[in-house]
């Protein structure tokens, strides 16, 4: 008897513990999420990252190429299966083109992300995600424009580092007789960042009305900058290669481009490896002003988005997962570019300022500091302002022409390009 | 005297041939010859030094290995993908293509010609413009994102059956044919042990065929494919590349892929069809002339 009753109880005992695991298991797998997360080839770092050091949710993390992630949503949506929780956008204008009425992916993120988060971010990064008011995404990285320039070249020709837009055009012009030139002068994007820097209203949203742009480039604001280009292309002191033809890049590498316009991933990955600075030259500088301005105004080129899908079953986790991808200090300090979220771009920015490759250690500073000047006009848009200016200025460039003359051609392609998407334009 | 008759004399209208036979090989064989020099140089000798400079070993080592060992040699993955969808979609469109083309031909049966009009009518039609349809066909019967579902898509290939149906009706001996049925054959026996054996030109040719479109099958992989781990080359080497920025203006990244990298990956997903052509070529000359001339 004592016996058998030893062995129900054992058998009690193995049954209790059986039903208590099957219920810890249990609570376990209803607690476990997994959230389809759509990322570019650079991020998947970042999502594995976050995949090892959460424990409570698994990602799974399909590579999209960025150019088709519009088209593959939509077919997505369309289908109503396969929807990520989780994209990131590498382009700002994405943020826009999936908050249409019949694209209508992204979250609004305005009441879910803290006040003082977003505070954290540096001032206007978070524009591009700022669409008819609300947050519809969280910024990755900053890449407004700086002045890149060859520290110990400057010195040897005996020039200083322009503040002005009127000194960058007058060294340009004493420089173009020796063979130098400042930078490119078609590149869509430093283009419009030449426009952008005197106030240019080239599609800017208008605050308080939804769906509005303001399309004006009939001002001395636009005119200015658009004849400032328009010398230096003409004395030769921009050039008129991109900066990623081999004309250009050879010139470069020779040591004839001493000063350039360029965002503040410039240094690192165009300037570095391709144009081959050696070590010990390479410095920054804050973003040029026109002397009637109190402060410059900066355009940027690039820093991607992460947005999270608006009928995800999993909001919470969604929302948990954007914030630390966008701000969690660890792991923004191996991101690639500079942080939009300002303590993790402090703490990104070691590394930057020990880096020995640089002239001096202020080009962390001339990046962070300038980041207060980045434009508020520096929006995500259902078109592509770079690609209106190819069609008209650059083209224009191309056939001998001026971008003064060619503005009223970009004007009204843009205010085609707003109606035809479904803007009001001012 | 001696030297003037030792050059051959060439009329003034085959020089003109041979000029713009040698122009034409110019034009189209350099691009070729580049993309295959140009994946030995490193970035920096793209940009500066000539054209067709031939790089080094060790880069060319370099490269292949940014390549190969990117995410856990991910680009291994998708070449057997590709190598599954092509397979299937050649293996598929055969069994569906042969047959039909074989019926078609020899058979007079209430709407062959409209089949036949319904046939040429796909084969024009642009792979784009049925794309969503297939998508939303793949998606209604859960097929989306499965091996399954990008074969059994592209196992539709009307070309070929056009191709069968030419060849059948116009290279198969008929008097064969007629023998083989006062031999006993019946219908299933003298397509699978008469005409079966002797279109083996056209077999390879539509295998040959087929094998190129599904190779390089982007837009429909593109479409119904959203797991990565499902790609097939074109579309995963597309989202490598382009999510590297190798080439747009966009390069802000460590991802080792560059421009050198992305002409390696050209050279790879055009070398099969290479090799196969190659090896297929006897097959599909003679298949391109079956049917030419009645015997």
């Amino acid at each position: 008897m004592t016996s058998q009753r030893s062995i129900v109880g054992k058998n009690a005992a193995i049954a209790g513990g059986l039903a208590t695991a099957l219920l810890a298991g249990a609570a376990t797998a209803q607690d476990a999420i997994t959230l389809n997360v759509w990322s570019d080839t650079p991020r998947l770092a970042t999502f594995e990252a976050y995949d090892q050091s959460h424990d409570n949710v698994t990602l799974n993390v399909v590579t999209v190429a960025p150019t088709d992630l519009v088209a593959k949503l939509q077919l997505a949506m369309q289908a109503r299966s396969e929807i990520p929780d989780v994209i990131f956008m590498s382009d700002i204008g994405y943020g826009a083109q999936l908050s249409t009425r019949r694209s209508n992916y992204l979250m609004d993120l305005s009441d879910k992300v803290p006040q003082a988060l977003q505070d954290e971010f540096y001032p206007n990064s978070n524009s591009p995600c700022m669409i008819n008011g609300k947050l519809l995404c969280l910024r990755n990285d900053m890449a407004h424009m700086i002045v890149w320039y060859n520290k110990a070249q400057m010195a040897e020709l005996g020039k200083a580092v322009p503040t002005t837009w009127e000194e960058f055009e007058q060294l340009g012009a004493e420089l173009s007789s020796m063979g130098y030139s400042l930078g490119t002068g078609v590149e869509p994007w430093p283009l419009v960042g030449y426009l952008m820097s005197g106030g240019c209203e080239i599609a800017l949203p208008v605050a308080g009305k939804d769906d509005t742009l303001k399309i004006d480039l009939t001002t001395e604001r636009c005119l200015k900058p658009a004849r400032m280009v328009d010398n230096m292309l003409a004395n030769g002191s921009l050039s008129k290669f991109g900066p990623f033809e081999p004309d250009f890049v050879n010139q470069a590498k020779t040591g004839k481009v001493p000063l350039m316009i360029g965002p503040t991933w410039f240094g690192e990955y165009v300037i570095k490896p391709t144009y081959e600075f050696a070590p010990g030259l390479l410095a920054a500088a804050l973003p040029l002003k026109w002397a009637d301005q109190d402060q410059p105004l900066t355009w940027s080129w690039g820093g991607g988005t992460y947005g999270g899908w608006k009928d995800t079953a999993h909001q919470d986790a969604v929302v948990d997962l954007l914030i630390w991808s966008s701000s969690d200090v660890a792991n923004q300090t191996s991101a690639v570019t500079l942080p939009a979220h300002e303590p993790s771009a402090l703490a990104w920015g070691e590394k930057l300022k020990a880096d020995a490759y640089y002239a001096d250690d202020g080009v962390f500073a001339a990046e962070v500091d300038s980041a207060a000047y980045s434009h508020p006009g520096y929006a995500s848009l259902r078109f592509s302002v770079a690609d209106a200016v190819a069609k008209t200025l650059v083209q224009e460039i191309g056939t001998g022409g001026k971008i003064v003359d060619a503005l009223p051609a970009l004007q009204e392609e843009l205010i085609n390009l707003a109606k035809l998407n479904g803007y009001s334009v001012e | 005297m001696s030297s003037r008759a030792a050059w051959p004399r060439i009329s003034i209208g085959r020089f003109f041939v041979f000029a713009f036979l040698a122009f034409a090989v110019c034009f189209y064989g350099i691009p070729l010859l580049w993309l295959f020099i140009a994946g030995t140089r490193s970035e920096g000798s793209l940009f500066s030094d000539p054209p067709f400079t031939i790089g080094t070993w060790d880069v060319f080592v370099r490269t292949w290995t940014n390549l190969t060992t990117y995410n856990n040699f991910q680009i291994g993955t998708w070449a057997i993908n590709s190598l599954i969808y092509s397979v299937g979609g050649v293996a598929l469109s055969l069994i569906a293509s042969i047959p039909a083309g074989y019926v078609l031909a020899l058979s007079e049966f209430p709407g062959r010609k409209l089949i036949l009009v319904v046939t040429l009518i796909a084969m024009i039609t642009p792979s784009t413009a049925v794309v969503l349809p297939i998508f939303l066909e793949m998606n209604l019967l859960g097929l989306n994102n499965t091996y399954a579902g990008l074969v059994l898509a592209t196992g539709f290939f009307p070309f070929g059956v056009y191709l069968a149906y030419i060849y059948f009706s116009s290279a198969l001996p008929k008097g064969v044919m007629d023998s083989a049925r006062v031999d006993g054959c019946n219908r299933f026996q003298l397509f699978t042990r008469i005409a079966l054996p002797l279109a083996r030109p056209i077999v390879a040719l539509v295998a040959f065929f087929s094998f190129l479109a599904n190779w390089s099958n982007y837009f429909l992989a593109f479409v119904l494919l959203s797991d990565d781990k499902l790609y097939n080359l074109p579309v995963g080497l597309t989202a490598l590349v382009s999510g590297s920025g190798a080439l747009s203006n966009l390069p802000a990244n460590d991802v080792p892929i560059k421009k050198p990298e992305v002409i390696l990956a050209a050279v790879l997903v055009v070398l099969p069809v290479f090799l196969v052509f190659i090896v297929a070529q006897r097959f599909v000359r003679s298949g391109m002339l079956s049917g030419a001339e009645k015997g």
